[in-house]
């Protein structure tokens, strides 16, 4: 198997005349965590639809684990797990009902023993007989992380997964991501506009402009030549000198 | 196999959608109050057609035959054709709109479009769920009405009677799920939640008030009992034309002349205008519904799949 987990070449996305992504070429190998960096409209959102299938760009061609998001779909869905930005379920069903059935879909076949074993991996064993209309925000984040990983995925992605959390929910959210990239060697691709986030779990980064890519690079680069969380935000405004100016006048 | 989850899921999840459960409720309600008016009405003849025999008895002359035997056992049923043309259809339509927009105003269609099932598996799992949902509505109606039947005093069908029992409901399941249907494509086309049962419940109203109007010059009303109003097209160019156009069309109608056939309720000499059999309008219909489904959910974006309100 080749080493790259998320290869995209030349994809670009149009709504008729507004470019939301600019021929973007990227690879993501395995094992990494991925910290897609960018303001509001950047095209984040967009790039993740993309690889997770929902959407098919203009031009370009991308794959997942060497399967292609257009003509071999399917093989590419098998792949992945995706969380949304907000995480949103059948709210008069249990979070086990719910996982039940999206796992069904995965194709999963030891239900119960899997299910079982993903709440406890999340830590959240005591929420699978409640409803989900009745959880907290930070409850369904748990509940929409185990729905993608419950099938056990090779690539997860993540649209802004620390957006709405409490700094206990961003804590938890780290430590699952640490685990689920190490004991599950799953390649992570995150969405956020938290630059302290990017630096406290990834491994490498991409920083994304107007639907351009600006920089990439690993975290131990950045870091090394930056030294801090400061730095990074004054690499992330120096890459992106026109969101810098707006945000100043 | 994903196409039955699809389905057991749509399933589960309308059976916990109050709306859904309510108008479904009172649909079998109104059958069991069909049910026992129909029972109670025929008891009450027949508690007087042996008071008239024994009268008769002690005069020492034979009694006319009882009036409950001359007419057909079948007839019983009228209730039900409306019933099911207008608390069935709305039932249909509630429940088919729900399965299909309880993913989109939930937001977990995203989720269901990035597993590894097909699109057209998904809308087929729709497409089932709703047959199912339906069937069983209608079939619970059908053991209601069995039941009467069995319960009712001096009154038995034949077998060519309970044969037009099972097609009379055979035919309110196709009239029912084309309504079932209908909710489901306007839940996956329209962009706003209201809309995607206002469109349909309008094109309700159409079909079961206003094409009667235009075909066979049946005033709203007379279509709330529409057994009984059944008649042809007055004379005229304006009705030659609009009976021939929308008669195949009106599904209403369709429903109405099988009803009355099936449930020996047709005028007599009563003929459907039309150059296809009313069975075969239920089909088409059904038929062009399905097709659209599956176009619906294949012209869904699963990125920008939520309503706007």
């Amino acid at each position: 198997m080749s080493d790259v987990a998320i290869e995209m070449n030349g994809i670009s996305m149009a709504y008729g005349d507004f470019i939301a992504l600019d021929q973007l070429t990227l690879n993501v190998e395995h094992g990494q965590v991925f910290g897609f960096l960018g303001h509001n409209g950047a095209g984040k959102t967009t790039t993740v639809n993309i690889l997770t299938t929902l959407l098919k760009p203009t031009a370009g061609q991308a794959s997942i684990c060497g399967f292609d998001i257009v003509t071999d779909n399917l093989n590419a869905r098998r792949q992945i797990g995706y969380v949304p930005e907000n995480v949103r379920l059948y709210d008069e069903m249990t979070a086990y009902e719910n996982l039940r059935f999206l796992a069904q879909l995965s194709g999963v076949e030891d239900l119960d023993k899997t299910i079982d074993a993903t709440l406890e991996l999340l830590d959240c064993q005591g929420l699978a007989s409640r409803r989900v209309g009745t959880f907290s925000k930070g409850q369904r984040q748990r509940i929409g992380l185990a729905q993608a990983i419950v099938h056990r995925p090779s690539v997860l992605f993540l649209d802004e997964p620390a957006s709405g959390l409490d700094p206990l929910g961003m804590k938890m959210l780290r430590d699952v991501i640490a685990r689920l990239n190490s004991e599950l060697k799953m390649t992570i691709f995150m969405n956020t506009h938290l630059i302290g986030e990017v630096s406290k779990t990834c491994t490498s980064i991409g920083v994304l402009s107007h639907g351009k890519l600006v920089y990439t690079d690993t975290i131990e680069a950045v870091m090394k030549r930056f030294g801090d969380d400061e730095s990074l935000e004054s690499l992330y405004l120096s890459v992106t000198p026109d969101i810098a100016n707006q945000e100043v006048s | 196999m994903l196409t039955w989850h699809v389905m057991a899921s749509a399933l589960r999840v309308s059976l916990r959608d109050r709306t859904a459960l309510l108008i479904s409720g009172l649909f079998m309600a109104l059958v069991l109050v069909s049910a026992y008016l129909g029972w109670s009405a025929t008891a009450n003849v027949h508690d007087v057609y042996a008071k008239v025999v024994e009268a008769y008895a002690l005069k020492g002359e034979i009694a006319p035959p009882n009036p409950v035997k001359n007419t057909s056992p079948l007839e019983l049923l009228r209730n039900m054709a409306t019933y099911v043309a207008l608390i069935g259809a709305l039932s249909g339509m509630v429940l088919g709109n729900k399965m299909v927009a309880v993913d989109r105003q939930s937001g977990v269609y995203p989720l269901i479009a990035s597993r590894p099932i097909r699109t057209i598996g998904i809308a087929v799992g729709k497409i089932l769920a709703i047959i199912v949902a339906i069937s069983s509505l209608l079939g619970f109606a059908a053991l209601i009405n069995v039941a009467t039947f069995i319960a009712l005093p001096d009154m038995s069908l034949d077998a060519d009677q309970w044969s037009r029992l099972a097609q009379f409901y055979a035919a309110s399941n196709l009239y029912v799920i084309a309504f079932g249907l209908l909710g489901a494509v306007f839940a996956a086309t329209s962009r706003s939640e209201t809309v995607a049962l206002m469109i349909p419940m309008t094109i309700w109203l159409t079909i079961t008030f206003i094409i009667p109007q235009m075909t066979a010059n049946v005033l709203p009303m007379a279509a709330l009992n529409p057994l009984k109003a059944m008649v042809a097209a007055p004379s005229g160019a304006f009705f030659a034309f609009t009976g021939a156009v929308l008669t195949p069309l009106s599904l209403g109608e369709a429903y109405r002349a099988l009803s009355a056939i099936l449930l020996d309720f047709a005028p007599p000499g009563y003929q459907f205008n039309s150059f296809i059999s009313p069975i075969l309008t239920l089909f088409v219909v059904n038929g062009v519904l399905i097709i659209s489904m599956v176009f619906a959910y294949l012209k869904l974006d699963a990125s920008r799949s939520a309503y706007n309100d």
